[in-house]
């Protein structure tokens, strides 16, 4: 597959994603505010970012063998990223993509602090979870890697094992300031 | 060890990519024995089963939208269905979707046990949710309406508004301090 096709594949999820992410929120959420981040203890945290971890990177890897056949089709972590932003609005722990690769396709996917730079060398590393508590929030990062021949499909430069990236985790502790 | 991990693949309805997917991400060989079910406090259980349901409701709605233009790509439900199997298999609290209207797409809709069918009739006096705590677990159901006209691709005889199921969780409690 040539760049440019590339290109279009990538411009029309996210056009899509935008589409469903405005339909989706006005379901989901109806006219209601964001609320209020939901705090934890450091315990409750830990245990329910690994319940988060299980529950998305199976969601993406359901998405992408039901769904997404050619690189046309939407990403299926396009689907996980609205879920994302649905669930920080309702106050659940804040989740992004991270990159490793500094070649992201969504730029969003950058390191953006200084946690996420520290965790993006201890994932390329290998280690499958980093995490550190700072400011009242318990942050976590965790590593996907390129698993199969299937995600080539569009990480068309990585090979299958590379620590190509992973989520990242905010979430408020109680007690903590 | 291919043909082991086939076999498991089968066995568990799970397509072989999803499998060899979520084995190196586990780092646990597809033979490995499920992990233990994650016993929570009641509160923990609560807050843990609504964040559950939000994802699997957003989910849902934000995969149809994206992926389901008409009634020969899988149900986005199925979706749903796939990755709650998962989430059990690792221990995490277990969730059921299940039909109110006495007429299912799919007969393992039905409701199950007295827990369900006591949400069934909640849902119908109007109620969105229903839970019971007893001493070993939390059980927690809430509602599933036609949320829009995209919904009619499949329900064909459902009208926006109606509703037309559930989504029952079961959590394992701690045993009580005394």
């Amino acid at each position: 597959m040539n760049r440019s096709k590339l290109s279009w594949a990538v411009l029309a999820a996210s056009a899509a994603g935008v589409i469903a992410s405005i339909s989706v929120a006005s379901q989901a959420t109806g006219a209601e505010e964001p609320v209020a981040p939901k705090k934890m203890t450091l315990e409750q945290a830990r245990r329910t970012v690994s319940m988060l971890n299980d529950l998305y990177v199976n969601s993406v890897v359901v998405t992408h063998s039901t769904y997404v056949k050619d690189p046309g089709t939407p990403a299926a972590a396009v689907v996980a990223r609205k879920v994302f932003e649905a669930m920080a609005e309702k106050g659940w722990p804040k989740t992004r993509w991270l990159s490793t690769t500094g070649r992201q396709f969504n730029p969003d996917a950058k390191p953006k602090d200084q946690f996420e730079k520290d965790a993006v060398v201890a994932l390329k590393k290998g280690q499958a979870r980093f995490e550190r508590v700072e400011n009242g929030q318990l942050r976590v990062a965790t590593l996907i890697p390129l698993v199969d021949k299937s995600c080539q499909m569009c990480h068309t430069k990585d090979k299958v094992g590379d620590p190509i990236g992973g989520l990242s985790y905010t979430i408020d502790l109680i007690g903590k300031k | 060890m291919r043909n082991a991990r086939l076999a498991v693949a089968v066995a568990g309805g799970v397509a072989l990519p999803a499998l060899l997917f979520t084995t190196v991400l586990a780092g646990n060989p597809a033979t490995a024995a499920p992990p233990a079910p994650v016993r929570l406090e009641l509160e923990e259980a609560r807050r843990t089963v609504r964040l559950m349901n939000d994802i699997y409701v957003t989910g849902v709605l934000v995969t149809h939208d994206m992926y389901v233009k008409d009634p020969g790509n899988p149900a986005a439900v199925s979706w749903g269905k796939q990755v709650i199997r998962q989430i059990r298999a690792k221990g995490w609290p277990d969730a059921h979707i299940f039909d109110t209207t006495g007429r299912p797409l799919n007969p393992e809709n039905n409701p199950q046990n007295p827990f369900e069918k006591a949400a069934v009739a909640a849902f119908k006096s109007g109620k969105s949710s229903y839970e019971e705590v007893s001493a070993e677990s939390y059980r927690y159901a809430t509602s599933i309406r036609m949320t829009d006209e995209s919904c009619l691709t499949c329900h064909v005889r459902a009208k926006v508004g109606d509703l037309v199921g559930g989504i029952s969780y079961l959590a394992p409690l701690k045993p009580a301090r005394r």
